[in-house]
């Protein structure tokens, strides 16, 4: 959706908070959005105790295509679950509307919060004195995460739980096909790093955890005192939490004059230790690095099911077929080097 | 002559670099972004396109011939088929036939490349030497399409 309906939505929203004259003051699209259109909305209404109130809230429209097909519900619900969780800020979720009707497409709405989410940001000026405690503060709440206690609050009506030992192939499975599906050319170099994975898999995790399945900086948002909220939840499943700590460790986010080190601030080693500070696990370093290559592998899948969507004739054109120009190639030489395939 | 195509674009270039600066909307400076990249990657691989491709495709054959002795039959006839398919189209020097060529040469390398991992056991020396030739290959590949710098920090 290009445009916002902004009457349905002020229509919608006085009734979800029961605020009869409910007013939308402004809307705007956020950037970015591949995998959905998210739009910033601020909204005015008198409270019951006749004060004025304002507040801004945050749009997550489904898209007619996406990335990954719309798995709005689980977002939706890891956003409630993890409200819950100490240590892991998520802003407040306020409504989850599936008819297409109501504003012109499925959605939901949650609390807008203070902070920025681009990653060169965090090495500009006015974090300057923050970065390093927003990156250490990155990799500690992963850690909550991964050591959140899930059970009973309602995951298991919208994501399976894998047992531990099936967790690997579950997860390759389903990107590899995903790959299959959105068929775009031969990948012999990603089908030789899916043979690899599956030549030697890695040990089932301690327990099943929350995965967030796109935790990274870009996808939460800080302020210079610190991290106020973890957002794009719509991968999130259950699963093993190292395959989040080696997504938010991948070379996609080394960025800056230093390429050792994630944004260019902290390293590998470091990042492990923080997380390990608060998960209570320890980072087995053989199954880090087979998450690490399927990290690689569960990247292809996105680009390609972009690329696939573009050649498709995607409404949302460039926006699917840059990710698959910028990073496929890429992507597959850090394979190739995780692998250590020229070396052997 | 007309100016040249490379020189035009990096003109368009400037003209998005100035369009950038003076850009508020978020969503359209993300625009700008995706359309200076494909800008540049066109560019960069513009006057190379063609014999790049050529020089692939070489490879690739080169690869999948020293193959044939080392698979089985119903591969060895699959590998010939697709040698002899790719061979009779390569006057085509259209990028898009070439590069439906190189799609056409990934998929044998992907069968011999997989039986070659399988057969490994196999003590016959050019196995080993052929999988680390088509893995120097495909990293050539991908090296040479890869958008890498400056374009790390895109948010």
């Amino acid at each position: 959706m290009s445009d916002l309906a902004v009457e349905r939505v002020q229509t919608y929203l006085s009734k979800a908070l029961a605020a009869a004259d409910l007013r939308v003051l402004s809307a705007s699209q956020f950037a970015g959005g591949i995998s959905r259109d998210t739009w910033g909305v601020d909204v005015a209404w008198t409270g019951e105790d006749g004060l004025p109130v304002e507040r801004g809230l945050v749009l997550r429209l489904d898209p007619p295509i996406s990335l990954i097909k719309s798995r709005r519900n689980v977002e939706y619900a890891m956003y409630q679950v993890c409200r819950d969780v100490p240590g892991v800020p998520v802003p407040l979720m306020i409504c989850n509307e599936d008819d297409p009707e109501q504003i012109g497409a499925p959605f939901f709405a949650m609390e807008k919060l203070k902070g920025v989410t681009s990653p060169p940001a965090i090495l500009g000026p006015e974090f300057e004195a923050s970065r390093q405690a927003i990156m250490k503060q990155m990799f500690e709440i992963l850690g909550a995460i991964a050591a959140a206690r899930h059970e009973g609050k309602g995951l298991a009506d919208v994501v399976s739980t894998p047992a531990p030992g099936d967790i690997w192939d579950t997860e390759l499975s389903h990107w590899e096909r995903i790959i299959a599906d959105n068929h775009i050319g031969h990948q012999p170099i990603t089908r030789a790093a899916i043979r690899y994975l599956r030549r030697s898999p890695p040990p089932p995790p301690p327990r099943v955890t929350i995965v967030h399945g796109d935790y990274r900086i870009g996808n939460f948002l800080f302020t210079p005192e610190g991290i106020n909220g973890i957002l794009d939840w719509e991968l999130a499943h259950l699963g093993d939490p190292l395959e989040d700590l080696a997504w938010a460790l991948a070379k996609n986010w080394r960025y800056g004059h230093d390429r050792s080190r994630v944004a260019s601030l902290i390293t590998p080693e470091q990042a492990i230790e923080y997380w390990e500070s608060t998960s209570g696990y320890k980072a087995d370093r053989a199954a880090l690095h087979w998450w690490t290559v399927f990290t690689h592998v569960k990247c292809v899948a996105l680009w390609t099911t972009g690329a696939h969507e573009f050649m498709a004739g995607t409404p949302r054109g460039a926006m699917h077929a840059f990710p698959s120009w910028l990073f496929m190639n890429a992507q597959e030489l850090w394979m190739i080097e995780e692998i250590g395939a020229i070396e052997q | 002559m007309k100016p040249s195509v490379p020189s035009v674009l990096a003109a368009v270039l400037r003209g998005i670099e100035d369009s950038s600066r003076a850009e508020q909307n978020p969503v359209k400076l993300f625009e700008l972004r995706i359309l200076r990249t494909v800008i540049e990657v066109i560019n960069r691989d513009w006057d190379g396109a063609v014999p790049a491709r050529i020089a692939e495709i070489d490879s690739a054959m080169s690869l999948l011939r020293r193959g044939l002795p080392l698979v089985s039959d119903s591969l060895r006839d699959e590998l010939q088929a697709t040698l002899a398919r790719n061979e009779a189209t390569r006057s085509d020097l259209h990028l898009s036939a070439l590069d439906k060529t190189i799609d056409s040469l990934n998929a044998g390398l992907i069968d011999l490349h997989e039986y070659l991992e399988v057969e490994m056991h196999c003590t016959y020396q050019g196995r080993r030497e052929l999988i680390r030739d088509i893995w120097t290959h495909l990293e050539a590949c991908a090296r040479r399409r890869a958008v890498i710098e400056p374009l790390w920090d895109v948010a």
